[in-house]
């Protein structure tokens, strides 16, 4: 029904811990992949992000996943980036997704073209992730497209946008996320958080902006299954991962790394629940889904509320 | 003749002394941040400052060109160039390792690299532990490289860094040392360490340099062992430095030289001699000959809008006539447009520069023979004016073309003989690409103190059939 | 000033496949300046196309000429004759020039010699960048005079993305990343507060998107 309001947007209003997860969609026309994904996350989370041709590769469409997963028990988060689409287009895949049942939607600018598995593109950013942001929310409040004109049943959605607590300078991220939720972003998600110590420096200064009160801040972790793949992180520009977190893994020894992986996770979960200002967690374990159950389940996140 | 003094030094009273009792005059600007602009050529330069303006034939730079060598954390250095000082350094032998530090984010000059790796190697010799600390080493001089892997199998550890922090522990009378390479730390411990003075341009000098539209090589903005650059030490005729570190002798030698050019400077001015003239018609305006000009001899004409070659300080070597996208500019006494070219395809067209080429063929010419007919040299004043223009032409029928050009370092226009190689590197490259297999372009460096160095290169272009 | 650079000589060779003469067009003006298309770079590009055609055995004969600028009439006139002279015109002007060439010889096969690249500014010799795209709706005044529609890899009007870091741009660690080349110029002019303003979604029919675009301006006429 138009106007309702999603399960991750009620968990949220209700001051309720939210929990999310990822689902990256097939570099395929296969559905089962998607829904096998979904029935394993049913009831552990309350949302999952599904990613619109993450670092630009071809992938099944976020919408299209996201339908997938609804139906199959979990609720998306869509994802929408101003890399691929002009406005007409992601206006109308957007009224598109809202028709379907679609609720949430995550807003990016979107990985540049040169990373992904077609190149040679052309890329389109007619907007930019904080106009969009903004024309949804006009959109929303006021019933009008981009270009103007009246919409009847216009897409409601509960907007997101993503922040990194640890990019340079400091001063202008945090202008960007004041704009980001000023033109209406009602959540943010942040990049994937290692260093707790400062991460709290940062929330600080959003706490000081009254941030927190105005959006949803939901702390984002990666899940490490292998000492290589937490060296690798730690080598992605504007990634702050702590030495001393690389050295507990290494320390783990051979064997030990993913079980060691998953207590730092917890940890690290453990820690950022307690900073004031942060709503929720979102778990990134990229090409380990199916870990996510067990953090949820430790974290004693379970059971999910339920909220009418 | 009025000559301007530039910087902050104790001996610009020496200096002003020597001028004012031949007969000249002197005006001291020490703060050289004074100067808000710089223009004219050797015999009428005129510096404006926030006062005023001054008026100068000669500029005389004493303002350091160094940057302060790395913070030693209190602790004492030894020059590498002390040889008392290097002479005791391996009485620490026992107690710990020798340090050699080069500290250059550039690479290090000459005379530098090879006095460090003379010592260390004479240190390894007395097998004394020697560390040979480099931020970018330069090996390229003649020997270095030699000098270098002697040095290595003498047993001394080179570390190139990236990052440096020294301590010096008083009481222990020792320095802590401890150097990344970005992957790696290393930590040391010595009572000896070695460096030599100079550590990259200053920021000061720099701009300064900027100003002055001084050109700076591998080694810097100024460079003693071009001696042969006279009189222009710092590449730009009219500009002289005088390094504060140098020895007494070295000053007087410096200053008697400046005095006794002064005049010819002034003479030379009203000489006719090879030089670049500017088609106004043809001139864009673009500033391209001013950037490359590395005796900063071009200037703007602002009121015709066109760029002027300011004779005096004209070196003539054409660097600006080859650059020029224009083709609006000719050297005085150029011939490539004259030469005849019919004719000549079992010959080799070598293009000589002034400087090294043209005399090192000469000596070796009367002995290759009969192979010396089948060269048609062209004599140019630099390696700089040997355009792409030029060599393409001449293989339209000559069967090869070459560039004889100067060692490295050794260019009195500083970049002239790179800049052949790079042309004939792109040719070759061109003919490559139309499918014409077969090398037809070289650059060959040589020198006029050892012709001979070349002569195997020369003779192999020769003995193979064009 | 219009950037361009030269085609590789393998297209250009194959482009004239089939011709026996060909004028080498070059321009006096942008592509002059930036090396690419003067008449210095139009005779050693004849000459590589004769040598070329030489060895395979076959005959190109070429000439060059050097209008003042391609994108002026007056100017093709002048040299009309010189440019008429063969069976093809290679231009070595920008992509303006090629066309205006063959509006001027209706009746002649014209061949871009060039890749137009940008509108860009020399920072040295050999070494051209790209500060302007003719959006045709300058915001400038709004971003310490730093084009983010240009220099940013994504256009962003409202501050850097995600994959800013260090001030370099994600696509190329010597990319500077223009938000950081705005905010240092913000922060130095005392105006960073005005980069809280959000940009409005902007209007692309001043921009190429709009279709073709002309200046007519009554005015001058």
């Amino acid at each position: 029904m138009p106007g309702d309001k999603g399960n991750l947007q009620k968990i949220l209003e209700s001051g309720a811990f939210s929990v999310s997860a990822e689902i990256g969609p097939p570099m395929s026309a296969d559905a089962n992949f998607v829904i096998k994904k979904a029935s394993e996350l049913k009831g552990i989370i309350d949302s999952a992000n599904v990613t619109d041709n993450q670092t630009a590769v071809v992938r099944m469409s976020s919408i299209a996943a996201s339908y997938l997963a609804s139906v199959n028990g979990v609720e998306p988060v869509v994802q929408m980036t101003c890399r691929d689409r002009n406005r007409i287009a992601i206006q109308s895949d957007l009224l598109g997704a809202y028709a379907l049942g679609l609720r949430n939607l995550l807003v990016l600018s979107g990985d540049h073209q040169c990373f992904g598995n077609h190149p040679q593109s052309k890329n389109v950013y007619d907007v930019d992730s904080i106009q969009l942001l903004g024309s949804l929310k006009r959109m929303k409040e006021e019933g009008v497209f981009m270009g103007g004109s009246k919409c009847k049943f216009p897409a409601e959605f509960f907007l997101g946008a993503t922040v990194n607590p640890f990019a340079d300078p400091e001063e202008l991220q945090l202008i960007r996320l004041r704009k980001k939720i000023k033109a209406g972003a009602q959540f943010v998600q942040t990049q994937a958080i290692y260093d707790v110590a400062k991460f709290e420096e940062w929330m600080e200064k959003v706490r000081s902006l009254g941030l927190h009160k105005q959006a949803y801040i939901i702390a984002g972790i990666v899940v490490n299954k292998s000492l290589k793949s937490i060296e690798m992180t730690q080598l992605v520009p504007g990634m702050l991962v702590p030495d001393a977190l690389v050295e507990r893994m290494r320390a783990a020894g051979q064997g030990n790394y993913d079980s060691e992986g998953v207590s730092i996770a917890l940890d690290l979960i453990a820690q950022l629940r307690k900073v004031e200002g942060v709503s929720g967690i979102h778990i990134m374990a990229i090409g380990w889904e199916s870990i996510v159950p067990t953090l949820v389940e430790k974290s004693g996140f379970l059971p999910r509320p339920v909220i009418e | 003749m009025n000559v301007l003094i530039l910087g902050q030094n104790g001996i610009n009273g020496e200096i002003e002394k020597c001028l004012t009792a031949q007969g000249h005059s002197a005006a001291v600007i020490s703060d050289i941040g004074e100067i808000k602009s710089f223009s004219g050529e050797a015999g009428e330069f005129k510096a404006k400052t926030g006062t005023g303006e001054v008026e100068a034939a000669l500029v005389i730079v004493t303002e350091p060109d160094r940057k302060p060598m790395p913070d030693m954390g209190g602790g004492m250095p030894a020059s590498i160039f002390d040889a008392a000082a290097m002479e005791g350094a391996w009485a620490f032998k026992a107690k710990s390792p020798v340090v050699i530090l080069l500290d250059y984010f550039n690479e290090s000059p000459p005379a530098s690299t090879a006095r460090a790796l003379e010592e260390a190697l004479v240190l390894a010799s007395k097998k004394a532990s020697t560390v040979f600390l480099f931020r970018f080493m330069r090996t390229a001089a003649s020997g270095s490289e030699e000098l270098y892997l002697k040095a290595r199998n003498a047993g001394v550890t080179f570390i190139k860094y990236e990052k440096l922090a020294i301590s010096y522990d008083e009481g222990a009378e020792s320095f802590d040392i401890e150097v990344s390479d970005g992957v790696q730390d290393v930590n040391l411990k010595t009572q000896f360490i070695a460096t030599d003075s100079g550590h990259g341009v200053s920021e000061k000098f720099s701009m300064l340099a900027k100003k002055l539209r001084l050109k700076a090589d591998e080694a810097g903005y100024v460079n003693e062992s071009r001696y042969f650059l006279a009189p222009a030490l710092t590449g730009r005729k009219g500009v002289y430095y005088i390094n504060p570190d140098n020895s007494e002798s070295w000053l007087q030698e410096t200053l008697e030289f400046i005095v006794s050019t002064a005049g010819a400077v002034a003479k030379e001015a009203g000489e006719d001699k090879n030089h670049a003239t500017v088609d106004g018609d043809k001139c864009a305006f673009c500033y391209t000959c001013y950037r490359a000009c590395p005796h900063g001899a071009m200037a703007p004409d602002d009121e015709n809008r066109v760029m002027q070659n300011m004779e005096s300080a004209c070196e003539g070597c054409g660097a600006c006539a080859a650059v020029c996208p224009g083709n609006a500019i000719a050297m005085s006494g150029d011939e490539f447009a004259a030469a005849s070219l019919q004719g000549k395809s079992g010959k080799v067209k070598m293009f000589c520069c002034e400087n090294s080429g043209e005399i090192a063929l000469r000596e070796i010419l009367p002995g290759l023979g009969e192979l010396a007919a089948k060269i048609d040299c062209e004599t140019v004043p630099c390696g700089g004016r040997i355009g792409f223009e030029q060599m393409s032409a001449a293989l339209r029928s000559y069967g090869k073309v070459v560039a004889l050009v100067c060692m490295d370092d050794a260019c009195r226009h500083f970049t002239g003989n790179k800049s052949a190689c790079k042309q004939a590197q792109r040719l070759s490259a061109m003919l490559e690409k139309a499918g014409v297999d077969k090398k037809r372009a070289y650059c060959i460096k040589t020198s006029h103190a050892m012709p001979n160095a070349a002569r195997d290169e020369i003779l192999e272009v020769l003995n193979d059939n064009c | 000033m219009i950037i361009a650079e030269q085609k590789s000589i393998d297209e250009i060779i194959s482009s004239l496949e089939g011709f026996k003469s060909a004028v080498v067009a070059a321009c006096g003006t942008c592509v002059t300046v930036c090396m690419s298309g003067g008449e210095k770079e139009a005779i050693r590009l004849a000459d590589a196309l004769e040598i070329e055609a030489k060895s395979r055995g076959g005959c190109l004969k070429t000439s060059v000429t050097c209008p003042t600028r391609q994108c002026d009439m007056e100017f093709l006139d002048e040299n009309e004759e010189a440019l008429g002279s063969a069976e093809c015109i290679l231009s070595l002007g920008c992509g303006a020039g090629v066309q205006f060439l063959a509006e001027k010889f209706p009746d002649k096969v014209v061949l871009p010699g060039l890749n137009t690249e940008f509108i860009g500014v020399n920072r040295d010799i050999g070494y051209w960048t790209e500060m302007c795209q003719g959006c045709g709706n300058c915001m400038l005044a709004k971003t310490g005079g730093v084009c983010p529609v240009t220099r940013c890899s994504k256009s962003n009007f409202n501050g850097p993305c995600g994959g800013s870091s260090s001030g370099k741009c994600e696509i190329d660690p010597d990319t500077d990343c223009a938000w950081q080349l705005i905010y240092d110029r913000m922060k130095r002019l005392g105006r960073l507060d005005e980069l809280l303003e959000i940009n409005e979604i902007r209007d692309w029919r001043t921009s190429r998107d709009g279709g073709p675009r002309s200046v007519v301006r009554e005015d001058v006429r």
